[in-house]
């Protein structure tokens, strides 16, 4: 077991070190000197330019520049974000609006895993108990209708109808419970599809296996058939479908965040990027790496909850 | 064999027909199969793969996959009462409790995430009220029956920590668990290695003298049928083409298709130059043909067998055959 | 022997081709694939109107209905009067071209890096595999829009984005093929008489691996559009005044509850567009019993 987790422990290091070579690189191959593009997009003299420069010592030699970069990240010591100023001057501290964001995006991502499995298991268990009927096709049906439909197209639509029609909801923002809905509801949306996927497909499967029939055979009623062991086997290949869906998570929270004004970091990331904040990008990609390789390690981990096999190796 | 005739009728399948509406179309499994078990016999059901044996027994327990299987017609009578008509409630109390199943597949046929003590637990407390202490003890006493060493110990194990051989005696030991009166043992050696085969077969033969059970043995080995069985049915393209006592049938087949199976066994005392193999292939069950099912593979078929699907007749007292120009009946007198 | 329901869908025991999993599938997802490409094939020639300038006095004029100009526009007209019909079809030649190039990127990329990696196995495949696993695990997306937002985004430049956050699954498949196909005996036979590695692979790694990256690559065509869509409003496709569906539906988020089809109709022509392809993968998947 140790080995294991060391070896995924070393797995995500190298993750999180290679996103930062690839963040570093490609911000110095950005045409133009970004203490420059950043100055001009500000409209200051050429001395806070110079000071910039030497802020992110850009006259020092390329490694030199990277050793300081990989300090500051761990150290926390990340500079001011260019995009809120105050008098004309950067004041925000990248790190704590990391702080300040990071729990936001993964309150949302996590609610969106733990409510899409709670719909999911139970469509997906129905449809793979009777394939071929009605409901299953008409799940099927709606599945791919909505994987057809662009996310945000969708988050478009609930705003029209939740909040501005039926004015039941805040068109956006973040703060209470209420401006929370449906940045959750529509991210779900794609998720519910991938995870009554997964547990129609696998749980299929396992309907078929051999294992079944055994419990079957044993005069098991249905429902401890089913739940027993049926479900309790499809957990797995749910726990790796959470592992593999967790990029495309945060993807989708980039959407989801700027269409409902959720301030969250992929908000955050967005609008970085777009005001070419690069002491916030160069900060915030690694540490969304950081977070990303500690939920695949806590996913991992619970594999040994789940599957014996993996435990006594 | 008079013997046989006074013994009891345990299961008593009639006209079982099951089907498999599939993809290329639909598969006829088991056509019109009808037999009997005795009380305290082991039943050899032999046939190439593909022949509907597996089917046939799986049918019994109403195990097929529904969709695409479905039983379509006949009886399977359990001590006079149809399991065909059982609800799934009553089922539950026939699976395991009255009939159980020794599964082919040792190594798929056992849930990964649980022991296999658990597993075994699990079939002693579904038909008894056995507290959780007792029925440890009563999976351990299992565990040593069926032959696995240190049980106190192996009972906390995970199926693959076993090995094939010790796997399938596992299952054995979850299918005697509900202390059944009928074993199907479906294939139970195909997927092992020869010496742990023999192992499993004299397993079988004892549990069903000490614990007095009826075996229903499902193989595609007439080796294996000869060693453990006392009566055989024999089946081809989904149907019955001869039934017989073990020891009439290996001395004087009846239906051409086994006369040719018996002559492809490889024999210790003769010389031959060749194995004899039945020509040609097993016919398409998706368009089976409408006379003998054996007809195209058979060197005495004639325009008749063409035209007529023979019907499983008597032939000598306790051995039906299905064919209309048999082998001749040797008496022993 | 008793008929049941089941029967009714067999003639003479057989299911009609039509009837076979998949099939269904497959043809309307060829009709709708056909309709888009066709309508979008159109555009390079023709339009009915032009597609970047309008008619202010013909703003927002619903579909089917004819604006103050005396024109009638079959989709109506968007917040600047230009006509949504010509909108709409050239827009789809960005989402269509993208699509192709990148969906054709990873299927070559993959077929190549599979065939090597499980062919050859040893050094390579141990790297292939490694950057594998960190791509799963690391936020490429990000990375993506960092490089669209640093270099701009040329219809190039957006397929080779996307083509680098997508081959890894159909790289997955293609590599476990070709180790699977390596084992087999014909491969073994062939070494014995004689045929050299490059010869194996053309003759016979790569038939056997094409239905595979077939499969896999279409079903990745449904998700680049959608991603490319995605881009264009977060406003980081490729740039204007050419519309693309994606940027035409971010311009319409202000009139979903009035005009809603600025972005409907671009909306609806993504979905078709992704439906149909999606069937297609779904169905041939089926058909060539792929998981």
């Amino acid at each position: 077991m140790g080995q294991f987790i060391g070896k995924r422990l070393l797995r995500g290091l190298l993750t999180i070190f290679v996103t930062m070579v690839v963040v570093f690189l490609l911000i110095r191959m950005a045409p133009g000197d970004p203490a420059s593009i950043l100055a001009g997009s500000m409209d200051t003299d050429e001395a806070f330019v110079e000071s910039l420069r030497e802020e992110w010592g850009l006259d020092e030699p390329i490694l030199k520049q990277f050793t300081v970069y990989v300090k500051n990240l761990v150290t926390g010591n990340l500079g001011y974000s260019y995009q809120y100023l105050t008098h004309g001057k950067p004041n925000q501290p990248v790190i704590s609006l990391i702080l300040q964001r990071l729990p936001r995006t993964f309150i949302l991502a996590a609610s969106v895993i733990i409510f899409s499995i709670l719909i999911a298991i139970p469509l997906g268990t129905i449809c793979a108990m009777k394939p071929g009927s009605w409901f299953d096709n008409l799940t099927f049906s709606i599945q791919m209708t909505i994987t057809s439909i662009p996310n945000f197209y969708i988050g478009m639509i609930l705003i029209a109808l939740l909040a501005v029609k039926w004015k039941l909801l805040p068109t956006g923002g973040y703060g209470d419970f209420n401006s929370f809905i449906m940045p959750m509801l529509c991210l779900s949306f794609r998720y519910i599809v991938t995870f009554t996927r997964t547990t129609r497909t696998e749980l299929g499967q396992i309907l078929n296996s051999d294992y079944l029939r055994t419990a079957k055979a044993k005069g098991l009623s249905r429902t401890v058939v089913l739940f027993k062991h049926g479900l309790r086997n499809v957990l797995i290949p749910i726990v790796t479908m959470i592992g593999t869906r967790l990029g495309g998570l945060l993807t989708g929270a980039v959407y989801v965040e700027t269409l409902f004004r959720y301030y969250g970091v992929g908000e955050l990331l967005i609008s970085a990027i777009s005001a070419r904040d690069y002491p916030t990008i160069q900060a915030v990609i690694p540490y969304i790496a950081a977070v990303f390789v500690i939920v695949n390690l806590a996913v991992d981990m619970s594999y040994f909850a789940l599957d014996p096999r993996i435990r006594k190796k | 064999m008079e013997s046989q005739n006074t013994l009891k009728v345990l299961l008593d399948v009639k006209n079982l027909t099951t089907r498999f509406f599939t993809d290329d179309g639909i598969v006829l499994a088991v056509d019109n199969v009808s037999f009997q078990l005795m009380e305290g016999e082991i039943l050899g059901i032999v046939g190439e793969s593909g022949s509907g044996k597996s089917v046939t027994s799986m049918s019994t327990m109403r195990l097929i996959p529904i969709p695409p299987g479905e039983i379509t017609e006949g009886q399977v009578l359990l001590k006079g009462r149809d399991v065909l008509k059982c609800s799934e409630k009553e089922m539950q109390d026939i699976r395991g409790n009255e009939i159980a199943m020794i599964f082919q597949e040792p190594m798929t046929a056992l849930n990964p995430v649980y022991t296999i003590g658990a597993q075994i637990i699990e079939a002693i407390r579904q038909h008894s009220k056995m507290g959780k202490a007792k029925a440890r003890e009563r999976a351990i006493d299992l565990l040593k029956l069926v032959g696995i060493p240190a049980p106190e110990k192996r009972v906390d194990d995970y199926p693959h920590q076993l090995s094939g051989g010790m796997r399938q005696r596992v299952i054995i030991a979850i299918a005697l668990a509900g202390n059944p009166s009928i074993l199907i043992a479906d294939e139970p050696t195909t997927a092992l290695d020869v010496t742990i085969q023999a192992q499993i077969l004299r397993l079988i033969r004892e549990i069903k003298e000490t614990q007095n059970k009826s075996v229903m043995l499902i193989t595609h080995d007439l080796g294996v049928i000869a060693q453990t069985c006392d009566r055989v049915i024999v089946m081809y393209g989904a149907e019955i083409v001869e039934q017989s006592p073990v020891r009439p049938l290996y001395k004087n087949p009846l239906h051409p298709y086994t006369e040719g199976l018996l002559s492809s066994i490889p024999k210790m005392d003769e010389d031959v130059e060749r194995l004899n193999v039945i020509e040609g292939m097993v016919p398409n069950p998706l368009a089976l043909p409408a006379g003998c099912r054996f007809c195209s593979r058979c060197k005495k078929a004639q325009e008749r067998c063409k035209a007529e699907k023979p019907t499983l007749r008597e032939a000598a007292p306790g051995r039906l055959v299905a064919c209309h120009y048999p082998c001749e009946v040797q008496t022993d007198e | 022997m008793k008929t049941t329901k089941n029967d009714r869908r067999y003639r003479n025991g057989h299911l009609p081709w039509y009837r076979k999993k998949g099939v269904p599938r497959l043809i309307v997802g060829c009709i709708l694939v056909l309709i888009v490409v066709l309508m979008v094939g159109v555009s390079l020639f023709w339009t009915p109107h032009s597609p970047v300038s309008g008619n202010l006095a013909d703003r927002l004029v619903a579909p089917f209905h004819t604006g103050k100009s005396g024109t009638f526009y079959l989709l109506g007209t968007d917040p600047l009067g230009r006509d949504m019909t010509s909108r709409i079809m050239a827009g789809g030649q960005v989402s269509v071209l993208v699509a192709l190039l990148t969906v054709a990127l990873c299927a070559l990329l993959s077929t190549f890096l599979g065939v090597l990696s499980g062919y050859y196995r040893g050094w390579v495949d141990s790297v292939l595999s490694m950057i594998c696993e960190i791509n799963i695990s690391i936020p490429l997306f990000l990375i993506v829009i960092m490089i669209i937002a640093i270099f701009g985004s040329s219809v190039f430049v957006l397929a080779l984005c996307l083509a680098l956050n997508e081959w890894v699954s159909v790289f997955r498949q293609t590599r476990s093929k070709a180790i699977v196909q390596s084992n087999y005996e014909y491969v073994t036979a062939a070494r014995v008489m004689g045929a050299n590695n490059r010869k194996i692979i053309i003759h016979h790694l790569i038939p056997n691996i094409v239905p595979t990256t077939m499969v896999f690559s279409t079903l990745l065509v449904g998700s680049t559009i959608i991603a490319e869509s995605g881009l264009a409003y977060l406003g980081l496709g490729v740039s204007k005044p050419f519309p693309t569906w994606g940027r035409m539906i971010s311009e319409g988020q202000a009139y979903m509850n009035t005009e809603w089809w600025v972005s409907g109709i671009p909306a609806i022509c993504i979905a078709i567009l992704v439906l149909g392809v999606n069937l297609i993968g779904d169905g041939l998947r089926i058909i060539w019993r792929m998981e």
